[in-house]
């Protein structure tokens, strides 16, 4: 898949500031994109966006925190700075637990800004790193056959040859047989490589078992 | 003048009132008994008096008519008395009776009984003539029968020397006669009968020679008398006639009379019977004896005349009779009795008048005195002053109000002038009004006055005139009804929306010093940033264009800083709140514009959830909202022809709670949207257009919704939606 580029999203209604936090982050040579405001933004909001958000609260129209609430409505998991000219600690604390990264007052440090976007940035390379990963290890399972993902599942429970081939009334040999296709098709190098891919790519199907 | 009442006057109000009185049938027996009684006291007095004059008067007549019978009783009696007297005489001095008194010889005494018979043919009332000589033996007796009088023989000739009145003639001098007494003749010793009450006249005869040789004697039939005496009273029994004895002649009972000659009727005499009288009888010789049943008239009759110049004596009892005359009334009806009785009639009429007079009265006063005790016990409760004053402004009547008021009872506030019970200062300030209602015309103000002690300070005055039935004034009504509650209660609203007022200033002066800073922000914020991104940016050698854009970054910072120092101050600053309920200050605030919505003839309805529970929020910063709202409405429908109509609502869904404000008036400009929020935008030509702004700015605050709509039948609907309050543990 063709990676999106990371780009640091600045959602501003007033001209000026959004050109200036656009020529900060260029100062230090951080890609961004302006939108003057929040309907603009989810036009063109895409679930494989990377980079961050810097919001500004109060928009006329579409605020920044229900913009939030949107785009976690979409599974958009881009990390999100709130900015504002007249921050009150309820409207804070309310963005904080919707998942807001940081909620910084205008006029900032604009050192501590630039942190905070950088930290925001590697948290998304994070988050889509370890997105990525499951994606392909997901990929792998996904060629599994029935009886393979039986004996895979058991594997993962700890069984061994001998138990698995009791358990589903198969000879062990055939068990065995069975491994070594899943350590094919998954593109393991050992077992326990495979096993770290089984459990990167189980957490959400297990949720939702 | 007078103002008419449209319904007739069975249907007034006085006519309900009077059906709810209670009437005591006790008081109004107790009350009828009273008056009745003085009522017939006091028709007892000329009564009495009209009895007493009537009484005399029927006395004095009876009295008269009393003494004219007894006079002409007397003189009946005198005049027979006086006629056999003369009869005597004249028989004394005939010829033939001086020969036989000469001489006793049969032809004389022949001669002389014709004489007598003649005398006793022609008068009829003689029963007997006799001659009785000296010894006592009749020599000549003429028996009458009135024509067939006869001459008795000498062998029938009785002896009568034994009887008294021989005796007491013969006892007599020459010239004197003997009356003998009234009583029923006796005959050989016997009774006559049938009775035959007789008189007896008689006289010695003397001869020439002045010898006494015997005694002329005429019997007068008593009866004849006695009729002509019942004839003058009238009817029997009213005419009496008693002798010496006291024995009844003639009297009320027929068996009782001759008790003198009877043996058996002895014992019935005047005396006896009606010794009160009798004793009258013997100390006077006329009289009237008015305390006996009956009263009675008497006159004693004398025997003696002194028209004979022949008879010097007349002998016998002085006064030998009495006549009475009964004064009990000739007419039954005619005698005190029966005018006691008429009179007893009449006042028993008079007096059952009276009394039923006295019944009416007292139901009218019951019933009068109950109405005015019902009006009384209301003018009393009444919470205010009632009065009534005259032209002189005296108090003429004051209700029970005053007395708490001012201390002094009815009783003594009665007579006096309103100058002397109220202050100087109060009087003349009452005094535009007292010329007012002077002047024929009701006055009525509301004043703040000190009155009284109980704190009155606020009072509503009427005067209402009172004016006669000529249309002169007689007085005026005073009614004073102490407002002070209401007006403190109007006041502490007025402060209130006063206060609102002031803290929608206030709010208004955050918000904008909000925006301003907000607007001022904005540009040092991207001053900030340009410079710093400049800085980054400049070249590492410059150092004076580093030191300048260092400056402009701080600068700006600084500027920033201040701006939101402002703002902080200014501004809401921490909200601290606290349960509120939605439905009270809906209420509150409604009431606080009811003045102003009826004032604009808005119909101002509320529709309350009553499940609603308590909110968290800043009260006052709620009502501003609710205020905010109402008053646009308001606004709103001033330009409206026909009905306005603003509902209020509270409800709630499963989220929030909800206010909704809707008005019938134009609505929201849909081109404007979410435009009338913000703030300095406004339609009114003297708004700020903060309203809204601020509105909004307090919902948002309290995380809430406020957002509008216009409503498919006209006018606008904006909602204050909040949060409902989640219950930690």
């Amino acid at each position: 898949m063709t990676e999106a580029p990371v780009l640091v999203h600045v959602v501003d209604d007033d001209g000026a500031v959004r050109n200036a936090l656009a020529a900060l982050l260029a100062s230090v040579d951080l890609p961004c994109r302006t939108h003057a405001s929040a309907e603009a933004f989810l036009d063109q909001a895409s679930a494989d966006m990377a980079g961050c958000l810097l919001l500004d609260v109060r928009m006329p129209g579409m605020g920044g925190l229900e913009l939030q609430k949107r785009l976690r409505e979409m599974d958009l998991t881009l990390p999100v700075i709130f900015i504002t000219g007249h921050g009150d600690v309820p409207m804070a604390v309310k963005a904080l637990q919707a998942g807001a990264m940081d909620f910084i007052e205008k006029p900032c440090n604009e050192q501590l800004l630039l942190e905070r976007v950088r930290l925001c940035l590697d948290e998304d390379r994070k988050v889509r790193r370890a997105r990525q990963l499951r994606n392909q290890a997901r990929a792998g399972f996904e060629l599994l056959t029935p009886r393979e993902r039986a004996v895979m599942e058991r594997m993962a429970a700890g069984g061994s040859s001998k138990s698995i081939a009791a358990e589903l009334e198969i000879k062990e040999r055939t068990v065995d047989v069975h491994r070594f296709n899943i350590m094919h098709k998954v593109g393991a190098r050992n077992l326990a490589d495979l096993l770290k891919r089984w459990f990167q790519a189980s957490p959400p199907e297990d949720g939702s078992k | 003048m007078k103002p008419r009442l449209a319904a007739p006057p069975w249907l007034s109000r006085a006519g309900t009132l009077r059906r709810i009185i209670q009437i005591e049938p006790r008081r109004v027996l107790i009350h009828t008994l009273l008056w009745g009684c003085l009522l017939a006291l006091l028709l007892a007095l000329p009564f009495s008096l009209y009895y007493q004059a009537e009484r005399q008067s029927i006395r004095d007549r009876q009295q008269q008519d009393g003494e004219r019978i007894l006079h002409l009783a007397a003189e009946a009696l005198r005049q027979e008395l006086d006629t056999t007297l003369s009869d005597l005489l004249f028989l004394a001095a005939t010829e033939a009776t001086r020969a036989f008194l000469e001489a006793d010889t049969p032809e004389r005494r022949a001669a002389l009984a014709r004489e007598f018979l003649a005398l006793a043919r022609h008068k009829a009332r003689y029963d007997q003539v006799r001659f009785i000589d000296a010894r006592g033996w009749e020599r000549v007796r003429v028996n009458n029968g009135g024509a067939l009088a006869t001459v008795v023989d000498e062998a029938d000739l009785q002896f009568k020397g034994d009887r008294p009145y021989f005796r007491a003639t013969l006892a007599l001098q020459s010239g004197q006669a003997h009356l003998s007494p009234f009583e029923l003749n006796v005959e050989r010793g016997r009774l006559d009968f049938p009775h035959k009450p007789v008189l007896r006249l008689a006289m010695p005869v003397a001869d020439t020679q002045g010898r006494v040789r015997g005694i002329l004697i005429l019997n007068l039939l008593g009866q004849r008398l006695l009729d002509h005496l019942v004839t003058l009273g009238g009817r029997p029994g009213v005419l009496w006639l008693v002798d010496k004895q006291g024995h009844w002649l003639l009297g009320p009972d027929p068996g009782n009379e001759w008790g003198g000659s009877r043996t058996e009727g002895a014992g019935h005499t005047l005396a006896i019977r009606h010794p009160a009288l009798w004793q009258r009888i013997q100390s006077q010789d006329q009289g009237f004896h008015l305390d006996g049943p009956p009263p009675m008239g008497f006159l004693r009759v004398p025997a003696v005349t002194a028209q004979h110049p022949g008879i010097a004596v007349f002998t016998g009892p002085d006064r030998p009779w009495t006549l009475l005359v009964s004064l009990a009334g000739q007419q039954r009806n005619d005698g005190p009795d029966g005018l006691l009785r008429r009179v007893a009639g009449l006042y028993a009429l008079w007096t059952l008048f009276g009394f039923t007079l006295a019944g009416a009265l007292a139901f009218m006063g019951q019933r009068q005195s109950a109405l005015a005790h019902i009006a009384e016990r209301v003018i009393d409760g009444l919470p205010m002053l009632v009065a009534y004053v005259d032209t002189e402004l005296r108090y003429r009547f004051n209700n029970r109000a005053y007395e708490t008021l001012f201390g002094l009872t009815p009783r003594q506030l009665y007579g006096k002038t309103m100058a002397e019970l109220l202050d100087a200062d109060t009087f003349a300030r009452l005094r535009p009004l007292l010329d007012q209602v002077l002047s024929g015309h009701p006055a009525h103000a509301q004043l703040s006055l000190e009155h009284g002690r109980e704190g009155w300070r606020d009072v509503q005055i009427s005067y209402l005139p009172d004016r006669q039935d000529d249309g002169r004034l007689r007085g005026f009504f005073v009614m004073v009804n102490n407002i002070t509650h209401l007006k403190e209660v109007e006041r502490r609203e007025r402060q209130h929306l006063l206060e609102l007022a002031h803290v929608s200033r206030l709010a208004s002066l955050g918000e904008m010093a909000g925006e301003i800073a907000h607007e001022v922000n904005q540009p040092l914020s991207a001053i900030a940033m340009f410079s710093s991104a400049s800085l980054r940016r400049a070249p590492a050698g410059d150092a004076q264009l580093r030191d300048w854009l260092e400056s402009i970054n701080a600068q700006a910072k600084r500027a920033s800083e201040v701006v939101r120092r402002l703002r902080r101050f200014v501004g809401k600053g921490e909200l601290r709140p606290g349960p509120v309920d939605l439905n009270q200050v809906a209420r509150e605030v409604v009431g606080l514009m009811r003045f102003e919505a009826d004032r604009l003839d808005v119909a101002l309805t509320l529709e309350m959830d009553a499940t609603l529970a308590p909110l968290s929020a800043e009260l006052i910063l709620v009502e501003q909202v609710l205020f905010n709202l109402l008053r646009n409405a308001l606004e709103a429908l001033t330009g409206r022809e026909g009905p306005r109509l603003i509902l209020l609502r509270t409800r709630q869904d499963a989220e929030r709670a909800w206010v909704e404000v809707t008005d019938n008036g134009p609505g929201v400009d849909p081109t404007r949207g979410q435009d009338i929020f913000e703030p300095f935008m406004t339609d009114k030509a003297n708004g700020l257009g903060m309203g809204l702004a601020i509105s909004r700015s307090i919902v948002e605050a309290h995380g809430g919704i406020l957002d509008h709509h216009n409503n498919p039948e006209g006018g606008v609907t904006f909602r204050v939606g909040l949060t409902k309050e989640v219950k930690h543990d």
